[in-house]
Parts: structure tokens; C-alpha cells; sequence
């Protein structure tokens, strides 16, 4: 006689295998590449002699592994609709700004060689007497010796701007010239000539670079000039580390330590979003819909704001929850989560009891993603 | 094969996405099964098979074995799927359903099957506490040996015996309340 439990599993797994829905390898895919990318990878301090050697091993069977898998080329990483953070080494770290190709060409215990293929991003770079570090742009390299700073790369144009808030850095041309450019202090290539723009600036005179979703920042007043540009200001964010280790319900914790209300009040848009998605993983509702509440009120039109729009359909029912997907359709009809946000509207509209809205929506998404994963779905609500 | 996985392990402890992206060709599509077998129909599925992967490349530096890499990586499904069915049961409960009522997973597509025991099965498995349904999906439904299912859960090869009787005894007192079960649990055969 049958072990009834096994007639069972194997009844189970069948039904259940047929049920599955699709699974979207690429989406996944892509997503977990940029997730990767921002995680933070720090030897340990108990085996920093040793760790070098164990590291460099460590690289080696990567770059073999690299040249088989990916045939030798660099981790290229585009940033959509938010920015992205990557990490390196001793607490160095990136942020790749909306629209943004960024290639990490190489990253070693001591520092990274990194390509702005085109777009900005912002760097900051721990220093130490060996740190070897270069951002490429174009054909220009920017030695970083530990310093914040920003780099721009117009590829349309062949210009590259940096802009130094700490530090100095040494930009080098294509034809070898060398420039060392200083806190406050901006470097244009405007094609061919190297112009370095010393401060101070006249403050009604804006810096002449094209609208980006986050612009360098603002022009430096004469009398008034930081050493420092307020975005890197220092100032405790405790909980934005903790989020960025997984830790959470530390995160969350923090938040609510500071003071959620001040907290959401100061925090900018990413950060919000990283408070919101800490709450989520912590269990805290309440908290993370405030914190995408917060974006939606105070940055309204940013992408984060759209973001916000998804993430708070995610989190809701019904009626809700359409009318969140349904707002970030309208905000970011060919945003990257469209599809997903496509999707998700008919089954809130399913659920929400609303066929006929279900019906159209269900359309529409066949016009548009006729294979994409919501699409059977999509067929089923269509038949009669 | 095992030179392989140990480079990929090497890139993976260093942080390399390209490496992350091979991990997930590698297992992406098991453990959106896993967890699918384990929860039943989710919204969000994917964003569990992220978290999952997230999970992994965070603790990776904790893997002693390469070779126990897939193991590995299917140990933490089960936790993120642990975790999932503990959140839906805090919802169940914050929303004040009677517990005697069979709670309705959360919004989900229909089954496309349109297989009317498979619902009737993921109402019953609804019901069950979270580690003891896991524990019936692991032995039954996955066929993961009892010492395999142990490691999974994470908890004494005792304890999942203990989990995975009891599991039994709750899910065969729930057929009178579903009586398509009983075709698989008592009838069987397609």
C-alpha cells in the first residue's frame, strides 16, 4: 500500500509546479546586480595583515572566473530611477546618480578604478598613505588620493566636470597635462581647453552645466563659502549605515530612538526610502508607509516620489492599492517598474471588485507587455 | 563543476555583482519553487526571491563549504519564507479575524490550473503554524530527507520530528473542511 504522504507530496508538487507563476529570470536578475553592488564588502581588522594576501587570491580567482563568465569585462552598473550606492574598500563608496553608467573596471584592497561611461556620480574615498584610487572619464583620469567629490561625464559632448567638496584630486588630460584641483574648486573640459574655475564664484552666476535629476551643487557664495558642500555636511544618520548592513530592526530602531517625526522631516529622498524599506524588513507598517507618505508630500515630481507611489501599492489592498499603482503609471508611464506596476494594477483592480476596470487594464497591458509575466493573467480576466 | 562553484563562492565573498548574477541564473528559478511550494500564491513572490538572494550575498562570508552553496542558498528561502508566513499571520491577527475562520492568503492571482485540490491545499496549509507547515512542505512536498529538512529549518532533527508530526495530525483534521484533500491523502493517483 502507498504511503499516503508521498501520494500526497508527489500530488503536491505536481499541482503546485503547474500552478507557479512565471519566473522573470532577467528582472530578477538585473535587480540583484545592482542590489550587489551596494553592499558593503570590509576585511575584517583582526586579519588586516593577512587580509591583503587572502583578497588578492581572492581577485585572482575572480578575474579568472570574470574572463570565462562574463569574457573580461568590467561590472557595468546603470542606475534608472534611483541612484545607487556601491561600496568598496575600507569604507570608500560611490553613489551612482539617476541616468548614470558606471563600470567598475577593477577594485583591489587599496582602492578601485572606476569609468563613468556617461551621467555622475559622487565619490567618497577613504584616504590612506597607499589608497589608489581613479575615476575615467572619457579620456581623462582623476586621481583620488582620499576626498569627496563629484565627476560628470557628457559623452556627447567629450566634457567631463569635477567638482571637489573635500580633498584634492589630480585630473590628467588626454594629452598628459596634469591639474590638481582643490576643495571648492570645479574642473571643466569643455572639449578641448581644461578650464579650473577657482572660487569664489559670483553667486548670481550658475555653473554652467545641463539640467541632471540632481544637479552639482549649488553655486559657492563669495563671503560665505563651506570648505565642505552642505550634501555632505556631516551628520548622524545612524539608522542609514544600519540599513545598508541589513540590520534592520536596528534601523528602525534608530529612527524611532531620534525621533521619527524630526527624523522624516530632515531625511532626503533616498534616505526616506531607505527608512521605509528598513521598516518593511522590521515589520514596522505604520512606519514605512509614513516615511513613503513623507516623499510623496515633500518631493513631489522626484522619482523617488513615484517610487514611493509603487512601494505604497505594494503594501496596500484593493481600491488602495490601484490607485497607488495606478498614480505611479501616470507619474512614470516608462518607468522601470512599470510593467511590474502594470501588473499589479489588475490584480488590485481584481480585487478591489472592480472587473470592468480590471477588463481595460487587463488590455492594456497585453498591448504593452504581450509576454510579460502578468500576461496570463491578464488573458484570464479577458475571457468571457 | 566544484572549481567552479569555489571561484564563484571566491567572487561572491569579494562582492562581485557579475558573480551575483551567476548565482542567480545558477538557483534563481529554485528558489522562486521553494518558496512558491512553501507559500503558496504571494504578490510578492519576486521580491521574496530577492530578499533571499539579498540575504545570501550578505552572509556568504559565513560559508565555510562551496560545495554546500545550493544547500546553503535553499536553507535561506526557508527562513525568508519563514518569515513571510510569520508576517501574514501578525496581519491576520491585527485585522481581527476570527481564528477559527480559514484566514485567505494575501491577494494573489487565481490558479491558472483552476485545480480545485491545490486551493483547498493552500487553505489547509494556511492554517497550520508557520514551522509546522514548512515542515510538511520540506518532507512531502520537496521530499527533503528528515536530517535535510532538520538543516533547513534550522532547528534539531528532534524538533522537526516533533514539528513535522504534528503538522500531519493538523493537516489530516483539516480534510473534513476541505474534502478535495482527501483525493491526494486518501484516494491518489492523477
Amino acid at each position: 500500500m502507498t504511503d499516503p504522504w508521498k501520494r500526497f507530496g508527489e500530488e503536491a508538487r505536481h499541482a503546485m509546479d503547474e500552478a507557479a507563476p512565471p519566473f522573470d529570470a532577467l528582472a530578477g536578475r538585473q535587480a540583484l546586480q545592482r542590489r550587489a553592488a551596494s553592499l558593503r564588502v570590509v576585511p575584517g581588522p583582526r586579519w588586516r595583515p593577512l587580509a591583503g594576501l587572502v583578497v588578492a587570491g581572492l581577485l585572482l580567482a575572480l578575474v579568472g572566473w570574470q574572463l570565462v563568465s562574463a569574457r573580461g569585462s568590467p561590472d557595468r552598473l546603470v542606475a534608472h530611477g534611483e541612484p545607487m550606492t556601491v561600496a568598496f574598500e575600507r569604507g570608500s563608496h560611490a553613489e551612482v546618480l539617476p541616468d548614470t553608467e558606471l563600470d567598475v573596471v577593477a577594485r583591489s584592497p587599496v582602492g578601485a578604478r572606476v569609468r563613468v561611461v556617461r551621467g555622475q556620480a559622487e565619490f567618497d574615498v577613504h584616504h590612506e598613505s597607499d589608497t589608489d584610487w581613479h575615476v575615467l572619464a572619457g579620456p581623462w583620469d582623476v586621481a583620488v588620493t582620499g576626498t569627496r567629490l563629484a565627476v560628470r561625464w557628457l559623452p556627447d559632448q567629450a566634457r567631463v566636470e569635477v567638482e571637489v567638496h573635500e580633498g584634492s584630486v589630480v585630473v590628467r588630460g588626454p594629452n598628459g597635462q596634469a591639474t590638481t584641483v582643490r576643495t571648492g574648486e570645479r574642473f571643466e573640459s569643455p572639449r578641448r581647453a581644461a578650464v579650473v574655475v577657482e572660487p569664489p564664484l559670483a553667486p548670481s552666476a550658475p555653473l554652467p552645466v545641463d539640467p541632471v535629476p540632481e544637479p552639482l551643487s549649488a553655486p559657492i557664495d563669495a563671503g560665505t563659502a563651506p570648505r565642505v558642500a552642505p550634501k555632505f555636511a556631516p551628520r548622524p544618520r545612524p539608522w542609514l549605515e544600519l540599513e545598508q548592513a541589513g540590520r534592520y530592526a536596528e534601523a528602525r530602531e534608530a529612527v524611532r530612538g531620534a525621533g521619527a517625526k524630526r527624523v522624516l522631516a530632515e531625511a532626503s529622498a533616498d534616505e526616506l526610502l531607505a527608512i521605509a524599506r528598513a521598516c518593511r524588513f522590521a515589520a514596522d507598517d505604520a512606519l514605512s508607509t509614513d516615511a513613503l507618505t513623507t516623499v510623496r508630500r515633500r518631493f513631489p515630481g522626484a522619482p523617488q516620489a513615484a517610487m514611493s507611489a509603487f512601494l505604497l501599492g505594494r503594501e496596500a489592498q484593493g481600491v488602495e492599492a490601484a490607485r497607488w499603482f495606478s498614480q505611479y503609471l501616470a507619474e512614470q508611464p516608462t518607468g522601470a517598474l512599470a510593467r511590474e506596476a502594470s501588473g499589479r494594477l489588475l490584480e488590485a483592480l481584481t480585487q478591489a471588485g472592480q472587473p470592468e476596470q480590471a477588463r481595460t487594464a487587463a488590455k492594456a497591458y497585453l498591448e504593452r507587455y504581450p509576454e510579460g509575466p502578468h500576461a496570463p493573467y491578464a488573458r484570464s480576466l479577458l475571457e468571457p | 563543476m566544484r572549481e567552479d562553484i569555489a571561484s564563484l563562492v571566491a567572487a561572491l565573498k569579494v562582492g562581485s555583482p557579475v558573480a551575483a548574477a551567476a548565482l542567480y541564473d545558477r538557483l534563481g528559478r529554485d528558489v522562486h519553487q521553494r518558496l512558491y511550494r512553501a507559500l503558496g500564491p504571494d504578490p510578492d513572490l519576486s521580491d521574496l526571491v530577492h530578499d533571499t538572494f539579498v540575504e545570501v550575498l550578505k552572509s556568504i562570508r559565513r560559508l565555510r563549504d562551496p560545495g554546500a552553496l545550493d544547500a546553503w542558498v535553499g536553507a535561506i528561502a526557508v527562513q525568508v519564507a519563514h518569515m513571510r508566513l510569520q508576517r501574514r499571520r501578525r496581519r491576520w491577527w491585527l485585522s481581527f479575524v476570527p481564528h477559527d475562520q480559514v484566514p485567505e492568503p494575501e491577494p494573489s492571482s487565481p490558479d491558472a490550473t483552476g485545480n480545485e485540490t491545490l486551493r483547498q491545499c493552500w487553505k489547509a496549509l494556511d492554517t497550520l503554524e508557520p514551522r509546522r507547515r514548512l515542515a510538511l512542505v520540506l518532507r512531502h512536498v520537496e521530499g527533503q530527507s528528515l536530517e535535510e529538512g532538520a538543516a533547513s529549518l534550522s532547528v534539531s532533527l528532534a524538533t522537526f520530528k516533533r514539528l513535522l508530526r504534528a503538522a500531519e495530525d493538523d493537516f489530516r483534521a483539516l480534510t473534513p473542511r476541505f474534502p478535495a484533500l482527501g483525493e491526494w491523502l486518501e484516494e491518489g493517483g492523477r
